[in-house]
C-alpha cells in the first residue's frame, strides 16, 4: 500500500450505523465486543437476580420450577459465553495489536464476522425462552438424558453454542496468527507483555477445546432428532461419556475464562506498584503449564458418576496439581507488591480484590479436588460459592480493573475516581454478602439447582439475596463511569499513569483509529 | 495528633471484630447457622468429616498467610508514606520455596485422601442389599433379599410450598415411606435410575453417588447410631428435583425385623 | 496493511490451525463411533 493512500485513511473514521456494521478496525471491534459483554453481564443478571429473588424465602413465590431452572441454566449460558468471553475478546481486540506493536489483527474482515455471529447467537438463546417448553433447563451443563427430554428450547441452544463456538474459534485462529507474524521486529517472545502471552495460551484452548464441545453437542443433536443412542443406554450408549467429553472441554474452559484475567493483572499491578513483574518468566511457564495440565483433570468435575477407583485417584493427584503453578502465580504478584511505591487508584484496588478473593475460589478448589470429601461438596452450594468467587472475582473484577486502567487510552479522559471507588467498594462488599454464606449452604446440605429448601437454609439465603440485589444496581455505576468519560472529564496523557510499561502508552490519548502503520523499536 | 486516633479507632475495630468472632463461633454448633458438615454416624462420613476438618485447616492458615502478607505489603509499601519502589524483579531461591514447599503440603494431604478414598469404594463383605432406583420425582426402593418393595416420595403438602399453609419443621425432608435400616450392618447400596440421572444423598450417612439409568453404581454405608437422617436428589432431574427428598430410619435388629415382616404382609 | 511476509506466515498459520479443529472436532464424535 503506498504512503499517500495510508495517510488518506488515517484522517477518515466512517461515520453511522455502517461504521459499526462493517468495521474491520481492531478498536471499533474491540469496543463492540466490550458493549455486547456488558449488555450480556447485565441480562445474565437480571437472570441471577430472579434466582435470588425466589430463594430469598422458602416456599415457592416468584417463578414455578420450570423456569427457574431456566433462569439457572441461561443465567450461566450468557454469563460465561455472552459475557465473560467476549469481554476477553474485546481486550484481546483493543489491546494485543497495540501491545506487539502492529497496525490490527492479521484478519481484520474474519474479525468483523467473528463478533457480529454473536449478538445473532444469543438471540437464539433469549428466544429459546419464549418457545414452547421453554429455554433449555437441565444447566449449562446440559447432560442426557435429561437434556434429550426439553423442548425445542434446547435444540436453540445447541445451535447458539455451535454459533458462539465457532465465532471463539475464528477469534482464536486471528489472535494467534496476529502475534505468531505480526509483531514489531525487536519484540521476542520474551519481550511481550504478560496480557498478549496469556491471551496466545488461551487462544491455544480455545482452538483445541471448543471443538470437543460442539461435538459433544452435536451428538447430543442427533441423539435428540435424528436417531443415535450416544448417551442413551437403552440404545447402547452411556450418559456419562456426554460427561467426560464435555468435561474434557469444560476443565481447559474455564482457564479460558481466567488466563486473560491473570494477563490483565500482570498489567495492572506492576504499574501501580512502581515496580517491575516478578518473575516473568515464570509467570509464562506457569501460565503454559495451568494450559496443559488443564486438560488431565476434567473427571473432578464427576467424581461422584461411579469411576473405578484408579481413575478418581488419578484425576484427584492432578487437580492438586494444578494448585502449584496457580500458587506460583499468586505469590509473583505479591512479590510484585512486596517493596513497591503502592498508590490505589480504582484499577488497583480490583487487581488486589482480584488476586485477594481468587485466592479464595482457589483455596476452596483445593478442598474440592480431594475426592472423599468432595462426596459431601458435590452438587451443593460449596461448588456455587467457589466458582462464583474464581469466575466473578477472578475475570470479571479484573475485567473491571481493566476497564478503568484503559478506559482514558480508550476516551481520552480520566474516568471519575470516587464513582469509581464507589462501584469498587459497593461491588466487593456485596459479592461477599451474597456468596460467603453459600460455602456454608454447602456444608449444611442445601443441594444446587433448586428452586426451594428445608427451613435449615433460610437465613443464609435471605442474606445471600440481599446481598445479590445490591450487587446487581452497583453495576449501573459502571455504566455511568464509562458513559461519563465517553462524553469528557479530566484530559487523558498518552502515558495516563505514572511510567507505565508497555507499547499502548507510547500513543497518544484517545489513540489514534490507526496506530502503528509504521512499526515501533522495540529494544 | 489524628494519626494516633486513627490507630486508636483501628485497634477497637480490630478489637471488636475479634469478639463477635468469639461470640459468634460455638454458634456454630447450631443448626440454623449452620457452619459446618452435618454431624457424621457412619465410618466414611466421619472420615470425610475429618478429612475436611484437615484441608479446611491447611486452607485457612494458607489463606491467612497469603492475605497476611497482602494488607502488610498495602499498609507498609505505600506512596502515601515515602515508601521507594525497589527493583528487583527475580528471586531463584525465592520461586524455589514457594514451589517446593506447597508441594510438600499437597504430598501431606494426597497421603490421608487416599486412604479415605480406598476405605469408601470397599463394597466387600455387607450383610445386605439394597437397591434404589431413581425416579422423576421419587425414590423406588428394593430390599432385594427380602422381597420388599416401595416408592417414596415428598409427604409436604402443596399447601405448605405454595404458602398457605405454616411450613412444618422437617419441611421438604419428609417423605410417604421411609427407608428403614438396622444399625451397625453394612449396607451395600445399588443405585440406578429409570428416567434421567438422579443422586442419592444424605450426608450424616456419608457420600452421595450418582443413580443412572441403564448402569449400576454401587456405595455402601453402616450406621453406627440410631435416629432418623435426611438427605435430597443431588443431581438435576427436571422440575421437581428439589422435590424428591431421601429419609432413613436406622434402627435396631429386632425392630428392623418387625418391620421387614410388617412390609411383606403388605404385599 | 501486512507486509508479503507476513501474509504469508499468516496463510500458513489459520491453515494449520483450521485442520487442527476440524480434526479435533471430527476425532471426537469419530472416536466414539468406532
Amino acid at each position: 500500500m503506498s504512503t499517500a493512500v495510508a495517510d488518506h485513511h488515517h484522517d477518515e473514521v466512517p461515520k453511522g450505523i455502517t461504521r459499526w456494521l462493517f468495521t474491520t478496525n481492531h478498536k471499533d471491534i474491540g469496543t463492540l465486543y466490550l458493549w455486547f459483554s456488558f449488555i450480556m453481564f447485565l441480562v445474565g443478571g437480571a437472570m441471577a437476580l430472579v434466582i435470588r429473588a425466589e430463594l430469598f424465602q422458602p416456599g415457592l413465590q416468584v417463578v414455578d420450577p420450570h423456569f427457574y431452572n431456566q433462569m439457572v441454566t441461561v443465567h450461566a449460558l450468557i454469563m460465561i459465553f455472552g459475557a465473560v468471553m467476549p469481554g476477553f475478546v474485546g481486550f484481546a481486540n483493543w489491546m494485543l495489536p497495540m501491545m506487539v506493536g502492529a497496525p490490527d489483527m492479521a484478519l481484520p474482515r474474519m474479525n468483523n464476522w467473528s463478533f457480529w455471529l454473536l449478538p445473532f447467537a444469543t438471540s437464539l438463546l433469549i428466544a429459546s425462552l419464549f418457545v414452547p417448553g421453554g429455554g433449555p433447563a437441565a444447566g449449562w451443563t446440559i447432560y442426557p438424558p435429561l437434556s434429550v427430554q426439553g423442548g425445542m428450547g434446547v435444540d436453540l441452544a445447541i445451535f447458539t453454542i455451535h454459533i458462539l463456538g465457532m465465532s471463539s474459534i475464528l477469534g482464536a485462529i486471528n489472535i494467534i496468527a496476529t502475534i505468531m507474524n505480526m509483531r514489531a521486529p525487536g519484540m521476542t517472545l520474551m519481550k511481550m507483555p504478560l496480557f498478549v502471552w496469556t491471551w496466545v495460551i488461551t487462544a491455544f484452548l480455545l482452538i483445541a477445546a471448543m471443538p470437543v464441545l460442539a461435538g459433544a453437542v452435536t451428538m447430543l443433536l442427533t441423539d435428540r432428532h435424528f436417531g443415535t443412542a450416544f448417551f442413551s443406554a437403552a440404545g447402547g450408549g452411556d450418559p456419562v461419556m456426554f460427561q467426560h467429553i464435555f468435561w474434557f472441554f469444560g476443565h481447559p474452559e474455564v482457564y479460558i475464562l481466567i488466563l486473560p484475567a491473570f494477563g490483565i493483572i500482570s498489567q495492572i499491578i506492576p504499574t501501580f506498584a512502581r515496580k517491575p513483574l516478578f518473575g516473568y518468566s515464570s509467570m509464562v511457564f506457569a501460565t503454559a503449564g495451568i494450559a496443559f495440565l488443564s486438560f488431565i483433570v476434567w473427571a473432578h468435575h464427576m467424581y461422584t458418576v461411579g469411576m473405578p477407583l484408579s481413575g478418581e485417584l488419578f484425576f484427584m493427584y492432578s487437580t492438586m496439581l494444578i494448585a502449584i503453578p496457580t500458587g506460583v502465580k499468586i505469590f509473583n504478584w505479591l512479590a510484585t507488591m512486596w517493596r513497591g511505591s503502592m498508590t490505589f487508584e480504582t484499577p488497583m484496588l480490583y487487581a488486589i480484590a482480584t488476586v485477594a478473593l481468587f485466592t479464595v475460589g482457589g483455596l476452596t478448589g483445593l478442598m474440592m479436588s480431594i475426592t472423599p470429601a468432595d462426596f459431601q461438596y458435590h452438587d451443593t452450594y460449596f461448588i456455587v460459592a467457589h466458582f462464583h468467587y474464581v469466575i466473578f472475582c477472578g475475570s470479571v473484577l479484573a475485567m473491571f480493573g481493566g476497564v478503568y486502567y484503559w478506559l482514558p487510552k480508550w476516551t481520552g479522559h480520566m474516568y471519575d475516581e470516587t464513582l469509581g471507588k464507589w462501584h469498587f467498594w459497593l461491588t466487593v462488599i456485596a459479592f461477599n454478602v451474597t456468596f460467603f454464606p453459600q460455602h456454608f449452604l454447602g456444608f449444611a446440605g442445601m443441594p444446587r439447582r433448586i428452586p426451594d429448601y428445608a427451613l435449615q437454609f433460610a437465613e443464609f439465603n435471605m442474606v445471600s439475596s440481599i446481598g445479590g440485589f445490591v450487587l446487581g444496581f452497583s453495576q449501573l455505576i459502571l455504566l455511568w463511569v464509562v458513559i461519563k468519560a465517553i462524553r469528557g472529564g479530566k484530559k487523558a496523557t498518552a502515558e495516563v499513569w505514572d511510567n507505565p510499561e508497555g507499547l499502548e502508552w507510547t500513543v497518544p490519548s484517545p489513540a489514534p483509529y490507526h496506530t502503528f502503520a509504521t512499526a515501533p523499536e522495540v529494544r | 495528633m489524628i494519626a494516633k486516633r486513627f490507630n486508636k479507632l483501628r485497634t477497637a475495630l480490630f478489637a471488636a471484630a475479634g469478639a463477635i468472632v468469639i461470640w459468634v463461633a460455638p454458634g456454630t454448633a447450631q443448626a440454623e447457622w449452620g457452619l459446618n458438615l452435618q454431624r457424621p454416624v457412619t465410618e466414611i462420613a466421619r472420615v470425610q468429616f475429618d478429612l475436611h476438618m484437615l484441608i479446611m485447616y491447611i486452607v485457612t492458615v494458607i489463606g491467612i498467610i497469603v492475605f497476611g502478607v497482602m494488607f502488610y505489603s498495602i499498609a507498609k509499601f505505600r506512596k502515601s508514606k515515602g515508601a521507594q519502589p525497589a527493583k528487583f524483579s527475580h528471586s531463584t531461591k525465592a520461586e524455589v520455596l514457594w514451589t517446593v514447599i506447597p508441594t510438600l503440603i499437597l504430598i501431606g494431604m494426597a497421603v490421608p485422601s487416599t486412604k479415605a478414598l480406598l476405605l469408601m469404594e470397599d463394597t466387600t463383605d455387607s450383610d445386605m442389599v439394597l437397591k434404589v432406583t431413581g425416579y422423576q420425582w421419587g425414590w423406588q426402593y428394593d430390599y432385594m433379599e427380602e422381597d420388599v418393595s416401595f416408592f417414596s416420595k415428598l409427604a409436604t403438602p402443596q399447601s405448605q410450598i405454595t404458602g398457605t399453609e405454616t411450613k412444618g419443621e422437617n419441611y421438604l425432608l419428609e417423605v410417604n415411606n421411609h427407608v428403614v435400616l438396622p444399625v451397625g450392618k453394612k449396607v451395600r447400596l445399588l443405585l440406578t435410575a429409570k428416567d434421567v440421572i438422579h443422586a442419592w444423598w444424605v450426608p450424616q450417612l456419608g457420600g452421595k453417588k450418582d443413580a443412572i439409568p441403564g448402569f449400576i453404581n454401587e456405595m455402601w454405608i453402616r450406621a453406627d447410631e440410631t435416629g432418623t437422617y435426611r438427605g435430597q436428589c443431588a443431581e438435576l432431574c427436571g422440575k421437581d428435583h428439589g422435590y424428591m427428598p431421601i429419609v432413613v430410619d436406622v434402627v435396631e435388629e429386632a425392630e428392623y425385623q418387625a418391620w421387614i415382616e410388617s412390609q411383606k404382609k403388605k404385599s | 496493511m501486512a507486509t508479503d511476509a507476513q501474509k504469508a506466515g499468516i496463510r500458513k498459520t489459520v491453515t494449520f490451525l483450521v485442520i487442527f479443529v476440524v480434526a479435533v472436532f471430527a476425532w471426537s464424535i469419530i472416536k466414539y463411533l468406532i
